[in-house]
């Protein structure tokens, strides 16, 4: 029986199989990394938009840049495009009053009830 | 004497030990990162819920259907009055599974009832997770 050369074959298929898991495993973590990152931005985002007075442009900032007044040429998490994030205060003026942000694209919704009304 | 010189079986039989061992390695840590994953998800629902029936228990709509209504929205879909096709923040959660208790001076929301689905498994909690509020009076006042 000729032996010579297993070992590699052996060796290969392992190899494929586990830089699949591991390479998935990265993926994942990477995809989880980022779907977090961006739902505690939008939930910074309305919470900021709850306590100062509502300014849609400012929140949708503070989701692409961290920051609600970006320098020129500030480069947005994620590669996020300012038309993903959906700005919105539903329900105001009144005692619904509430500021909503959501990242439709990545399944992200979040919504901070304005006190005071 | 027989003496066994085959070795052809051998890999096969290392093989099925081996996947049986990693493949319920890789199973545990899904189900245990599944389930802490999922069950984080649900504190912040059901405190964002909290939030959301604590502010507006200022309001002199408390006793009205649409503010229970609104909490556990608030909990299942993360907005109080979501879209018709809006999702649940965790999957299979349904309005069902939250529970609004108000007291005279503060507000309860409870999962009750909930089995986080991790596929292999499923994990029961048991009335958890559970967050209570004071009302801040921050509605009409």
């Amino acid at each position: 029986m000729r032996r010579r050369g297993q070992s590699l074959v052996e060796t290969t298929l392992i190899l494929a199989a586990f830089m699949g898991l591991i390479l998935g495993m990265v993926g994942v973590g990477q995809m989880l990394f980022v779907r977090q990152a961006l739902a505690e931005r939008a939930q910074d985002a309305a919470r900021w938009g709850a306590v100062n007075s509502y300014n849609a442009p400012a929140i949708r900032n503070l989701v692409l840049y961290g920051t609600a007044t970006p320098s020129d040429g500030a480069i947005a998490f994620g590669g996020l495009e300012p038309s993903e994030v959906v700005v919105g205060n539903p329900g105001c003026p009144g005692v619904d009053c509430r500021v909503s942000v959501a990242i439709p694209g990545h399944g992200i919704q979040s919504t901070e009830p304005v006190e005071g009304f | 004497m027989i003496v066994r010189t085959s070795r052809t079986g051998s890999a096969l039989i290392e093989f099925a030990a081996a996947l049986i061992l990693l493949s319920g390695m890789f199973t545990g840590i899904f189900q245990v990162g599944y389930t802490f994953f999922t069950y984080t998800t649900l504190v912040n629902a059901v405190r964002a819920g909290a939030r959301y029936a604590s502010l507006q228990a200022g309001n002199s709509n408390v006793a009205e259907p649409q503010f229970s209504k609104s909490v556990v929205n608030m909990v299942v879909y993360g907005e109080p009055r979501p879209a018709v096709d809006a999702k649940p923040v965790v999957r299979g959660l349904v309005p069902g599974n939250v529970e609004l208790f108000l007291g005279p001076t503060s507000a309860t929301v409870s999962v009750r009832g909930f089995e986080i689905d991790a596929i292999f498994t499923k994990v029961a909690l048991a009335g958890r997770p559970t967050v209570t509020f004071p009302f801040t009076g921050g509605g009409a006042k």
